[in-house]
């Protein structure tokens, strides 16, 4: 990543980023132990790129996009938005470290960066309309209000695919696509420059899912957005994605572009997910590298690397040094036997 | 779970503290003192400024509140609750003359009542909108509806005056002396109807309505289905797989419910003359015996405190999922 | 004869909206040693198909309108469909020749019992043995579905437990008595892919041993491509395609089955290609218009296919599908763009 051509291109660069939660316990309530939800991860996302973090339950993804959202604090590390424009003017946030800021740059970021939530059930509030749910960040932000609100409002409800007579309906009267697409335009209609989808598509049934990941990438193109994409559904991410971020227990244990990744995997861990990946087609049908157990808790994660137990080529090394993230030409790993593995690849399970 | 109970008895101190301090100063607050009761029980009319200072003197409520609530506090760190102002007898003793007529107005209540309105709320909730569902509802309804001096006087007015089928006060017939014959329990029985049902109506109406509804919640559950499936029959599902784990609420309601059952008590004493801790109660605080009323309060503020906690240590065995950590 | 034969089974629920018919008149078998899959989104009544077969669907609201489920018992054959729900002999049926295991491994475990007690439960209730041999019994099947120290975990509650181990205990709940038939409803959906793996390859290695029939139900056309003998694709109540999995997913003749695998983005496809997704959504089953439940979001509808519903019409031996407008056989080899390039 250091070697990249210029800041400019980048919108994003984290940088050793954590967050711990405190465990409490005993009569004095004492903090015990943390919670390692994020664990020291650094990336970039360039502009109008889609980077995913892709990563099973425990892995960070979601707290990730939390901490890049400003939802929560990080404990540790740095967050630099739009890296390489720190005196353009129009910009009222760039260049600086996000992770603290006060409370105005933090309500000027908000809009830089907005989220997109998995369940478009409990993600709206029922007793507003749709015109008010997604008018409200324009309102809120003191942006427009009245005529020129409920215009803007019609523009974005005709780019994610509502009918402008559904602005006075409730979310209960909308299907989970529409749904969807309700909050896609609540995010848009600020103009952010980041879009943080958390499982955008995970609750939607797979003949609709398709409807909202064209969507995102036709909107992608359409507003020169760049995307954090986070799924734990290797497939959509393939699909959607530039580049991958594979996490394990709060790390990034591989980052690499998309057709990289899958024909070229260098970590462990990647190639059992690809491995275990169903693909809808009965002649595929390989044998998929069976990891033992289930991802370790978080709290007292496993030492040196984090894999190790469930990990075929353990070696002593594993269990004592935790490797870095490091690699040429924009494909990082985590393994201190990268280079040795001969890895399957995708292909590889698929004959 | 140790540490948790260590907790929540180290917790419980400053509320005792607490409830005691404010209890002592409305007590203090309130016009009058046993003085001006005092004499005026024993016809001394003539206002006798030296008398009255050497009777406050005698019993200390010349002091400053503070000192006053001290010493009391003293006293009762080594379990002494003092004497009466009234008849100068020890606290522990006229409490012990009384208390045998409340437990057995609470345990005919209650005891009998809270099971009985569980097993209302199950049977509604196994069958919804069957008449049993639809009478425990109303039932409840009306239950709720009422408070208790106004159920315990209807009660007397329809079941004593008009009926003359129980008495309307007192916990025993005067023509009963000898306390050891069969006669004896059964008029005590008979005396006990009306304040007994008069003490658990609405504790029963809520019980049951929260029973029910936490019922049909659990049966709505997953694991529910997964009972089902295993061939079980309804009533193995109903009893093991679902009664247990929808008590909990309805222990929960139990254990918060206790303070507003004592209060409903010395409503439900004073109305039938019942010769209990809540009659009692209402007395020394009209002639301002604060001892007797601080003794009182901090039984009550006892009992609440441990049926809390109580409820709680039935949660750890009803769910093994909550620990207290 | 087949260890289950569905026919034309209807199960109809009333509720204040009205009449919905989550299922309508769907027919089906399995036979011994077979993994049948039920396929469809949400809302198409596979979970409630599932559910009529153990007779578990609460009644009311839901109520068997129509139809035989003949099953071949260890007692002779039966018809599920005519029994008494609780009656004695769809209670011995139930968890004992035909079990189930759910999506929610979280919530499936009844939280106030020891996994032990709960596995054990079965085994008294179905094969009259004693607490103690349902206990040894109930460690040895945490030790079949792989739980590492069985003895000690069978002391444990559901809470110390993750979710793929949960799981993996109500295959062991489930295979205790050694079911002919093992209904799975979305048993992996909830679950991490990883562990995903583990459950399938458990329950495939299970199912071999012990000669068993499944019935798969999942929304999940990949885990479906892995599993399955015979394919049920479901729509609104009815299935609409049925055949072998070549047949589904190389020869699928029903635009709705089309347009699910168009629809889904798939790790094998070799370019990266705009999805063709399937236009609106699931309708309410509730009084559904006549004609076909898909015409709404057919790109091939026609007038006909709003005023008829079309019938199951076989396409070949082992394939069918109810559509007015199929489209030949040979056009439909196109459908899956990465069936050539790994083939």
């Amino acid at each position: 990543m250091e070697n990249s051509s210029n800041t400019d291109d980048f919108i994003l660069r984290v940088n050793n980023l954590k967050k711990y939660f405190p465990v409490r316990r005993g009569i004095l309530q004492r903090v015990i132990n943390h919670v390692r939800a994020v664990d020291g991860v650094s990336f970039d996302i360039k502009r109008r790129e889609t980077l995913s973090l892709v990563g099973e339950s425990g892995s960070g993804k979601s707290t990730v996009g939390r901490l890049l959202a400003r939802l929560d604090d990080s404990t540790e590390g740095s967050i630099v938005f739009n890296p390489g424009v720190n005196d353009v003017p129009g910009y009222s946030v760039g260049g600086s470290d996000i992770t603290h800021s006060d409370p105005s740059t933090t309500k000027a970021l908000r809009r830089k960066i907005q989220l997109i939530f998995q369940d478009p059930y409990s993600s709206l509030n029922p007793r507003m309309k749709t015109a008010e749910i997604i008018g409200e960040p324009l309102f809120v932000n003191g942006i427009a209000r009245g005529r020129v609100l409920y215009d803007k409002v019609r523009e974005y409800m005709s780019s994610v695919g509502l009918r402008e007579d559904q602005m006075f309906n409730y979310p209960h009267e909308f299907s989970g696509g529409q749904r969807q697409r309700i909050g896609i335009a609540r995010a848009l209609i600020i103009e952010p420059e980041l879009i943080v989808a958390d499982e955008p598509v995970s609750a939607l049934d797979s003949s609709v899912q398709a409807q909202v990941l064209n969507l995102l990438q036709d909107l992608q193109k359409q507003y020169g957005l760049s995307f954090l994409f986070i799924s734990h559904d290797l497939s959509v991410v393939k699909h959607i994605s530039d580049r991958i971020a594979v996490m394990y227990l709060g790390r990034i244990v591989e980052i690499a572009e998309t057709d990289e990744l899958f024909t070229n995997p260098k970590h462990p861990y990647t190639e059992a997910l690809i491995s275990v990946a169903p693909v809808p087609n009965p002649n595929i049908r390989g044998k998929p590298v069976i990891l033992q157990g289930d991802v370790p808790s978080p709290i007292d994660p496993p030492g040196g690397c984090a894999f190790h137990p469930r990990c075929r080529y353990a070696a002593e090394k594993c269990k004592t040094e935790t490797p870095e993230l490091q690699g040429e030409n924009g494909h990082q790993v985590a393994c201190h036997f990268s280079e040795e593995l001969h890895l399957q690849a995708l292909e590889g399970f698929h004959t | 779970m140790i540490s948790y109970l260590i907790r929540r008895l180290a917790l419980a101190v400053p509320t005792f503290i607490g409830i005691t301090i404010i209890v002592f100063g409305l007590m203090h607050m309130a016009p009058g003192n046993i003085v001006d009761f005092y004499m005026a029980a024993n016809s001394e009319a003539i206002v006798d400024a030296e008398r009255i200072r050497q009777l406050e003197e005698e019993i200390g409520v010349n002091k400053p509140i503070y000192v006053q609530y001290a010493k009391w506090l003293g006293r009762v760190l080594v379990l002494d609750l003092g004497v009466s102002f009234e008849t100068h007898r020890a606290i522990s003793t006229e409490l012990y003359d009384r208390l045998g007529a409340t437990v057995s107005l609470f345990f005919f209540g209650h005891i009998i009542g809270w099971p009985l309105s569980i097993a209302i709320g199950v049977l509604s909730a196994m069958k919804p909108n069957s008449w049993i569902d639809h009478l425990g509802r109303s039932v409840a309804l009306i239950g709720l509806s009422m408070p208790a001096f106004w159920i315990g006087a209807m009660l007397i007015l329809v079941f004593s005056v008009e009926l003359g089928m129980f008495p309307s006060g007192g916990s025993v017939s005067s023509s009963m002396s000898d306390s050891s014959t069969l006669g004896y329990l059964l008029d005590k029985g008979w005396h006990l109807v009306l304040p007994a049902i008069t003490v658990t109506v609405r504790t029963m109406a809520i019980t049951m309505r929260v029973a029910r509804a936490e019922l049909l919640e659990v049966l709505r559950k997953d694991y529910i289905v997964t009972a089902r499936s295993k061939g079980l029959t309804e009533t193995v599902v109903l009893v093991k797989h679902a009664l247990r784990n929808s008590l909990i609420s309805v222990i929960t309601l139990i254990a918060l419910s206790m303070g507003s059952i004592l209060s409903g008590a010395i409503m439900t004493e004073t109305i039938f003359s019942w010769p209990g801790v809540g009659r009692y109660l209402v007395h020394a605080v009209n002639v301002r015996d604060y001892p007797v009323v601080m003794a009182i309060t901090l039984l009550v503020s006892i009992i609440v405190i441990f049926s809390n906690l109580l409820a709680d240590i039935c949660y750890t065995w009803l769910n093994p999922r909550i620990r207290y950590n | 004869m087949s260890l289950l034969d569905v026919n034309n089974l209807t199960v109809k629920f009333d509720t204040p909206e009205g009449i919905a018919c989550p299922v309508d008149n769907i027919s089906f078998t399995i036979e011994e040693n077979q993994v049948v899959c039920i396929v469809g989104e949400s809302g198409c009544g596979k979970s409630i198909t599932a559910r009529s077969l153990l007779r578990i669907v609460p009644t009311p609201p839901g109520r068997i309108a129509r139809g035989e489920i003949k099953f071949s018992s260890q007692h002779g054959p039966v018809d599920i469909a005519q029994l008494d729900s609780n009656g004695e002999t769809m209670r011995s049926i139930r968890g004992n020749e035909i079990a189930m295991i759910f999506q929610e491994p979280m919530t499936s475990l009844n939280p106030a019992y020891t996994i032990g007690n709960q596995i054990s439960e079965s085994i008294i209730l179905h094969q009259k043995a004693s607490r103690r041999e349902a206990w040894k019994k109930s460690i040895e099947m945490l030790e079949l579905v792989g739980i590492p120290s069985p003895a000690q975990r069978v002391h444990e509650y559901p809470h110390q437990f993750s979710g793929g181990m949960r799981q993996r205990v109500m295959i062991a709940i489930a295979l205790s008595c050694r079911p002919a038939l093992l209904i799975a409803d979305e048993p992996t959906t909830a679950l991490d892919v990883t562990v995903q793996a583990q459950v399938l390859d458990l329950l495939s290695k299970l199912r071999q041993e012990n000669r068993m029939s499944v019935l798969f139900i999942t929304h999940d056309l990949g885990v479906v491509a892995q599993i399955a003998d015979v394919i049920l694709v479901m729509y609104l109540g009815k299935i609409v395609e049925k055949g072998t999995s070549e047949d589904i997913f190389f020869k699928a003749r029903h635009p709705y089955t089309r347009g699910l695998l168009d629809a889904i983005p798939s790790l094998s496809a070799t370019q990266r290609k705009r999805l063709v997704p399937i236009e609106g959504s699931v309708p309410s089953s509730i009084d559904l218009p006549p004609g076909c439940g898909f015409a709404s979001r057919c790109h091939l509808a026609t007038s006909r296919c709003f005023e008829e519903t079309p019938e199951m019409t076989s396409v070949s031996f082992t394939h069918e599908a109810s559509c007015w407008n199929m489209p030949a056989r040979e056009s439909g080899d196109s459908v899956r763009p990465e069936r050539n390039a790994d083939s």
